[in-house]
C-alpha cells in the first residue's frame, strides 16, 4: 500500500466463514472500532492477533485501541452490525466466493494469498490502463 | 475462402476463453471501511475473514 500512496483506495468486506466460532464477532469488533474512527488499528490488531478472537481478547484489544469500551463492548454483545455483516455475507455468496481472502482489483478478481509480486504486477497493470 | 472462415470461427471460438481472466465484476463498496482516496485510480475491494 505504502508503495503505491495515492494510488490505490482499500475498501475491506468481511466475510465470516459459519463454521469459524469468532469470525462474525471479530467482524463486529472491527465495524465497532470504525464507529469509533479507529477501524484499520483495530483491522491490524485482529490479523495480528488471529485466532485469539473470543469475546475476552476482542475487548483486550479495544482496550489497547483505545476505545470505548463500554460502546464497544455493547456494541459486540449486540451484535450491532450483524446487518452490515450479512450484506457483506451475502454479496460474497451471491458471487460464489468460496475463500478468504478474495481481492477485487478494479473488479478483477484475485483468489487467495498471493505473492505481493502477483499483485503488483496487477496493480501496475490497472494503472498503466486509468492512464488511457 | 474456406480457410478464411476456418481461421476466424476459431478466433471466435477462442476469444472468450483468453479473455476470461480479464473478466470484471462490479461490487459495490457501500459504506465498507476504505482507506486511500476516492478518486484513485485502483480500487481493491478486499473479502476476508479474521479467523
Amino acid at each position: 500500500m505504502r508503495e503505491y500512496k495515492g494510488k490505490i483506495r482499500l475498501v475491506v468486506k468481511h466475510y465470516p466463514y459459519k463454521y469459524r466460532d469468532f469470525s462474525h464477532i471479530a467482524a463486529e469488533a472491527a465495524i465497532a472500532a470504525n464507529d469509533q474512527g479507529k477501524f484499520w488499528e483495530m483491522h491490524h490488531l485482529l490479523l495480528k492477533k488471529s485466532p485469539q478472537l473470543d469475546r475476552g481478547s476482542l475487548i483486550k484489544y479495544a482496550k489497547e485501541t483505545n476505545l470505548d469500551i463500554k460502546a464497544f463492548t455493547e456494541s459486540l454483545d449486540k451484535m450491532k452490525h450483524s446487518a452490515i455483516i450479512e450484506r457483506d455475507k451475502k454479496l460474497a455468496i451471491d458471487m460464489d466466493l468460496y475463500n478468504t481472502p478474495t481481492l477485487f482489483i478494479n473488479g478483477r478478481k484475485v483468489i487467495g494469498n498471493r505473492p505481493y509480486e502477483y499483485l503488483k504486477k496487477i496493480i501496475e497493470e490497472e494503472l498503466k490502463n486509468a492512464k488511457k | 475462402m474456406k480457410k478464411n472462415f476456418l481461421i476466424i470461427f476459431f478466433i471466435l471460438f477462442t476469444a472468450p476463453y483468453s479473455f476470461a481472466d480479464e473478466r470484471r465484476y462490479n461490487v459495490p463498496i457501500h459504506d465498507s471501511p476504505a482507506s486511500g482516496s476516492a478518486n484513485a485510480p485502483v480500487t481493491i475491494i478486499e473479502f476476508l475473514d479474521y479467523q
